[in-house]
């Protein structure tokens, strides 16, 4: 009997040269990440979903596998998500990228063990590689503080030495508690009977795309999971277009940018997902070994609107 | 024989010459001691003297302690007769203290059930808000998607100006 698989690691994205050259920032992180994992000796996997690409482009997933063939092999697994989805289930015309319910596919369909949600241009720090390794705990969700590395450092061969430097540092921040939130979505680290208790990230409020990944926090607090800081930071080198960077171009309020409604009370209320969270009804086709395509069906699609789903989260001391 | 010498002249009236300078030597002494014990007695007299004024000093002493002891006491007993009333006017205030806190907790144990009612309120506010958010935006969806799946209706035609045909043969 084969040993469970430790870590599933889930990543989105597209071909969409989002935040400039997209695909090189990715897979420079991703050759990174798999190399210090493969030294580790963890047995991990490579969950990718690939959210309604872009037509006339080469998909993303193709060009993954493609890439990675040698250094990952069988542990990459890609998921490509019909167009449809994404105009059924958006309600905000301007948010092109339902960045947190593409990772609900990702973790609806997770092997490992552990499962890490993590942002594409997101690498590892040694003491989370070191953390991997050892017993954690399943009713927790670990998080990890993001390191800025400033805009312009070249990338070209980035090694731990040169992510630990604090010269290469933009910002360094701490994590405060209960909910240590702050680049929640560059670091979710959690069982994965943890993601499906909670059943993911919220699919209901599906007006916004900021402050999708602090509501998680929210939900799994409330829920009575452990938040703990997994001691080591991640590391995330800057671009342009990112949240950070493109804050000045959010208007309070209104719902005019592609990361959707900003003010909205992701600290206050909470979801309750369907029983069909990340699409786990949408048929599916096997396009080859490693890529399979979700395709368009309306019994996959979660209604509309179902505002029961809307909760108040149950209180718990120490929030603020 | 000497004491027959000394006999005979006692009888006479005399005395030897050894006896009478023991005998003077003897009042010498005496009238010393006469005169030391003189002085003893003007000492004693004088320190009597002294006592008596020290002791009559004493008692004035006594007699103004007395008084003093006296005036004490009396200020003692108003001041207690007025502790006695300031007892009794704290023990009133502080009643009325303990009433205050009374109501003080009890108006502090309303102000945080109006908070948390406040709080509970502001929060189901604030998801129906976002349930309005839902709302309006799946309007505003449905709305689009009826628009674009919805023909462009034709313009309709405009009334003839001529006159009704007549009804009949």
């Amino acid at each position: 009997m084969t040993a469970p698989l430790r870590l599933s690691i889930v990543l989105t994205g597209r071909n969409d040269n989002y935040g400039g050259d997209f695909n090189q920032r990715f897979f420079r992180a991703l050759r990174f990440n798999v190399s210090v994992l493969l030294d580790a000796g963890i047995d991990f996997e490579v969950v990718f979903v690939e959210w309604a690409p872009i037509e006339d482009r080469e998909r993303l997933s193709t060009i993954l596998v493609r890439e990675f063939a040698e250094q990952l092999g069988t542990r990459l697994t890609a998921c490509v998500v019909d167009g449809r989805y994404h105009t059924a289930m958006n309600l905000n015309p301007k948010v092109r990228y339902l960045e947190f319910v593409a990772k609900n596919v990702g973790l609806r369909r997770a092997a490992g063990h552990l499962v890490l949600s993590t942002n594409s241009d997101v690498f590892l720090s040694r003491h989370v590689v070191h953390s991997l390794q050892s017993n954690l705990d399943t009713d927790t969700v670990y998080r990890a503080p993001r390191y800025d590395i400033r805009l312009g450092v070249d990338q070209s061969h980035l090694t731990w030495d040169v992510l630990e430097d604090e010269r290469n540092h933009v910002r360094r921040p701490v994590l405060e508690p209960p909910l240590l939130a702050g680049g929640t979505g560059d670091f979710l680290l959690a069982s994965r009977e943890c993601f499906h208790r909670l059943r993911g990230f919220n699919e209901v409020y599906r007006l916004a795309r900021a402050g999708i990944d602090f509501n998680f926090l929210l939900k799994a607090y409330t829920s009575g999971a452990r938040i703990v800081d997994i001691g080591g930071p991640v590391y995330h080198v800057n671009h342009v277009g990112s949240l950070r960077i493109s804050k000045a171009l959010y208007d309070q309020g209104r719902a005019e940018t592609a990361w959707g409604k900003r003010n909205w009370p992701s600290r206050h209320v909470v979801y309750d997902n369907g029983d069909g969270w990340g699409l786990s009804q949408a048929p599916v086709t096997r396009v080859d070994d490693a890529i399979t395509h979700l395709d368009f069906s309306w019994s996959a699609v979660p209604p509309l609107i179902e505002l029961r789903r809307l909760v108040l989260p149950t209180h718990r001391l120490g929030l603020p | 024989m000497r004491d027959f010498i000394g006999r005979l002249l006692e009888f006479f009236g005399l005395a030897t010459t050894r006896r009478v300078r023991g005998l003077v030597e003897r009042v010498s002494k005496l009238e010393m001691k006469l005169g030391r014990t003189g002085a003893a007695l003007e000492s004693s007299r004088a320190d009597a003297h002294g006592w008596k004024q020290r002791a009559e000093d004493a008692g004035k002493q006594l007699a103004a302690a007395e008084r003093e002891i006296r005036k004490i006491r009396e200020a003692l007993d108003a001041s207690k007769a007025k502790s006695e009333a300031q007892a009794a006017e704290l023990a009133i205030k502080q009643a009325r203290v303990d009433t205050l806190l009374g109501q003080l907790r009890d108006l502090k144990g309303k102000v945080e059930r109006t908070d948390r009612t406040a709080r509970a309120t502001s929060e189901h506010i604030l998801a129906t808000e976002m349930k309005l958010d839902l709302v309006e935006a799946a309007i505003h969806l449905l709305d689009m998607r009826t628009r674009a799946g919805t023909p462009t209706p034709m313009a309709s035609r405009p009334q003839s100006s001529a006159p009704p045909e007549p009804d009949g043969p």
